[in-house]
């Protein structure tokens, strides 16, 4: 119902980290690239959000007038909303922090390989 | 059929980045909406998880996942486009400059 609000708030929480994080030097090689990479997983986090929350505004569990969200309108309704929040809103976010961190380590294992490569064929 | 249609549409979008990269011409935006439909398609997938566990399709094969598919591949259609302008616009902006 308003699992998307998860991902969204990981997104935000990203953005400051990323402000936070982003002008200082990490003497640790993987910290720095990790770092490097959060853009990635900001824009990851705020597309799927944005195209979510499309979603949620066809199906009019989000509105623009309040209370914002249809399911706060009864209670029965919140406790369904925050039980879909806590399962399917922390597995989205969760799936594509995942997927983001697969992606820095297959990076990671591809620059070895080419860097490994490179060094036998000066040889 | 929403999922289904934002993972085409990635695809779609990550080969013009690709494309347009083999012509040594720079399209951030191209690569920006194909990772939105891409992580959209995540979400999407465990959505359809949690349904199939309780007893419903993973997929939505209905008329109304149709329509919603193809307002959201607008929609990201749209971004690329207000992307371009805007891309277009900072260019002309630093030739001035």
């Amino acid at each position: 119902m308003a699992c998307v609000l998860v991902p969204l708030a990981e997104a935000v929480g990203v953005s400051v980290l990323e402000k936070c994080v982003s002008k200082k030097n990490f003497q640790n090689e993987t910290v720095s690239k990790v770092v490097k990479k959060l853009p990635l997983l900001k824009n990851m986090l705020y597309g799927g959000s944005f195209l979510l929350g499309i979603e949620h505004i066809y199906h009019g569990e989000i509105t623009f007038v309040p209370p914002f969200l249809t399911a706060t309108a009864t209670a029965e309704g919140t406790a369904t909303m925050l039980r879909e929040m806590a399962t399917n809103g922390i597995s989205m976010a969760l799936l594509a922090t995942l997927v983001w961190g697969g992606i820095l380590a297959v990076e990671g294992i591809l620059s070895k390989f080419k860097a490994k490569n490179t060094k036998g064929s000066v040889a | 059929m929403y999922l289904l249609m934002s993972a085409a549409a990635s695809v779609l979008f990550l080969a013009l980045y690709l494309f347009k990269r083999r012509k040594n011409v720079k399209d951030s935006g191209a690569a920006c909406v194909s990772i939105m439909f891409f992580s959209a398609a995540l979400m999407w997938c465990v959505d359809g998880f949690f349904s199939a566990l309780e007893g419903e399709g993973f997929f939505d094969f209905s008329a109304e996942a149709f329509s919603l598919g193809l307002i959201i591949v607008a929609s990201g259609v749209a971004v690329y486009i207000a992307l371009s302008v805007l891309a277009k616009f900072k260019a002309k902006r630093a030739e001035k400059a």
